[in-house]
């Protein structure tokens, strides 16, 4: 089979640069509600950021597989490369299995996680913020630096 | 989610989820990668070396220049670069044009690739002529 490489200039790259930017944008949104919940004292401002946490990184999680899915075509199935190919890699990885996880996690103890559990889900989740910015980063860094 | 024994097991859930999505994408990566590699394999035997070369050309080129100048070397990738197809250029003038960059226009690969992928991509820069007819 002799895929047509125009689609590979053009279609995947569209399609990853559309598709990627909702999982970081969601996860920065998660992990900034549930810190923002967890300084908060009780009472609706709280659960309604709680609430926001959990859909934003559910949502996230559903986000991540359009992205990566469109990112391996795009790079015919590249998993680590050269540069800042690697370097994306490096970082998209874990922050994808990251992702994945802390939102079943999430999903799985829903309102019902102890404060000692909140605080272990949100550092897990600043990580993964921060992972996941870095692989971002890395990924603009091959528009714009070639 | 009012079970207790669901949140007692979430975080081994949640890890299993973890490794499940990695593996997903790396079964997806291998079938992609057979799809896409099948034809790079028909290469024949007396042409290997070039082949070679011109193979790890294509790869550092999908990577760097690509959205620049197209897969096809059209000219047409999204962030808008020249055709090189057919170049009347020298191999010499291509490596400088990828090692040094082009002022405002291009950005220099020195530090990327070292002389050899740089022949490399200037190997793989040449197919275009030859390819270029549809
Ligand atoms: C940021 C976009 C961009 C990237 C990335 C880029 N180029 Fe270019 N390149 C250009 C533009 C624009 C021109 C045309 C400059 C001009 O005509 O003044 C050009 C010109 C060239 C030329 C013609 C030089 C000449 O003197 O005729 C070659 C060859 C070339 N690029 C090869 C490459 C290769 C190989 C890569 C990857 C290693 C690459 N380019 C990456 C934008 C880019």
């Amino acid at each position: 089979m002799h895929p047509d490489p125009a689609l590979w200039t053009t279609l995947w790259p569209k399609l990853h640069g559309a598709s990627a930017h909702f999982p970081i944008a969601l996860a920065l949104v998660a992990a900034v509600c549930e810190a923002a919940a967890f300084l908060l004292g009780e009472g609706s401002r709280r659960d309604g950021l709680r609430a926001a946490g959990f859909y934003a990184i559910a949502f996230a999680a559903l986000g991540t597989v359009p992205a990566v899915a469109s990112g391996l075509v795009m790079t015919k199935g590249e998993t680590l490369g050269h540069d800042l190919l690697f370097w994306h890699h490096v970082f998209v990885w874990p922050s994808f299995a990251a992702i994945v996880g802390l939102a079943v996690w999430r999903v799985l103890t829903g309102e019902k996680m102890s404060r000692r559990a909140q605080a272990r889900y949100l550092l897990a989740l600043l990580v993964t913020a921060g992972l996941i910015s870095a692989a971002g980063y890395w990924g603009g860094e091959m528009i714009v630096n070639g | 989610m009012k079970r207790p024994p669901s949140s007692a097991l979430a975080p081994a859930l949640a890890l299993a989820a973890a490794l499940t999505a990695l593996g997903g994408a790396w079964v997806l990566a291998c079938g992609v990668k057979a799809l896409a590699g099948g034809a790079a394999q028909a290469v024949p035997s007396s042409a290997v070396s070039e082949a070679d070369r011109v193979a790890r050309g294509q790869r550092f080129y999908t990577q760097s220049c690509a959205h620049c100048h197209g897969e096809t070397g059209d000219g047409q990738g999204e962030d808008g670069g020249a055709d090189l197809r057919g170049l009347a250029a020298s191999n010499a003038r291509i490596a400088n044009a990828i090692t040094r960059g082009i002022k405002g226009e291009m950005p220099t690969f020195r530090k990327r690739y070292d002389p050899q992928e740089v022949s490399a991509l200037v190997a793989y820069v040449r197919t275009f002529t030859a390819a270029a007819a549809p």
